[in-house]
């Protein structure tokens, strides 16, 4: 199994209702993988995803929903930044 | 030296300009300062404080990253400092110093700076106002927090 931590930044932690959480998921599981199943444990985020983007961070690298995750693995699900 | 990272606290902003005209490269004429602050009035409503929030170090990672890329002929130094934490209005929240062959060029590097700087770092807005609080995005986009609608 692979334990990963997925941190829940700004807006995005409204819909979820924790800010971080540690989710544990299989073997060879990607990215996209955890994105469902973050969708299935906090169904309140599609209504944030129907009108804003979400930018996914792995470590603090944009890598892709096909990166299969590693045991350790930090995640973060960031809104539309705004900076100045 | 070209910096960027994330503050707490407000810098001290005529030692770091001293600093920079003593030690300038021979050929700087000029340093363009921009300060940003909390503004009280949005729209018409009263604003009453911002909440910025950062992911750190990819923030400060970020702001730096912008900083070195910026350099180029006629640019001698980029500085980038943004605050994070409750602020009220008028409370200083980013400061961009550039160091420049002239006016022109100096001017001109610091737009392109602020530009960035308000879409490209991970840096998150939650303005406090009299009719709610608001998330804001990088285009003014603005979502209400209580009833989760656009406006």
């Amino acid at each position: 199994m692979v334990r990963v931590k997925v941190k829940y930044l700004a807006a995005i932690s409204d819909y979820t209702g924790v800010p971080e959480e540690e989710i544990e998921v299989g073997d060879g599981v990607t990215l996209a993988d955890l994105l469902n199943r973050i969708r299935e444990l906090h169904p309140d985020l599609a209504k944030f995803e129907d009108r804003f983007s979400i930018l996914v961070l792995v470590n603090g690298v944009n890598r892709g929903l096909n990166y299969k995750l590693m045991d350790g693995d930090r995640v973060a699900l960031l809104p539309p930044v705004s900076g100045g | 030296m070209v910096e960027g990272r994330v503050i707490e606290n407000d810098i001290d902003l005529n030692k770091i300009v001293d600093h920079l005209a003593r030690h300038a490269h021979e050929g700087m004429g000029a340093i363009v300062i921009f300060i940003g602050f909390v503004k009280g009035d949005i729209d018409g409503k009263k604003v009453s404080r911002l909440d910025y929030s950062v992911y750190e170090p990819y923030t400060s990672k970020k702001l730096e990253e912008i900083a070195s890329e910026e350099m180029e002929e006629g640019i001698y130094d980029i500085k980038i400092f943004h605050k994070y934490g409750n602020l009220d209005v008028g409370d200083k929240t980013l400061y961009i110093i550039v160091g420049a062959k002239g006016r022109k060029k100096g001017f001109e590097k610091a737009i392109k700076v602020l530009e960035r700087v308000k879409f490209e770092p991970p840096i998150f807005k939650l303005e406090h106002r009299e009719d709610g609080e608001y998330w804001v995005f990088g285009d003014g986009t603005r979502l209400k927090r209580e009833s989760r609608d656009v406006r």
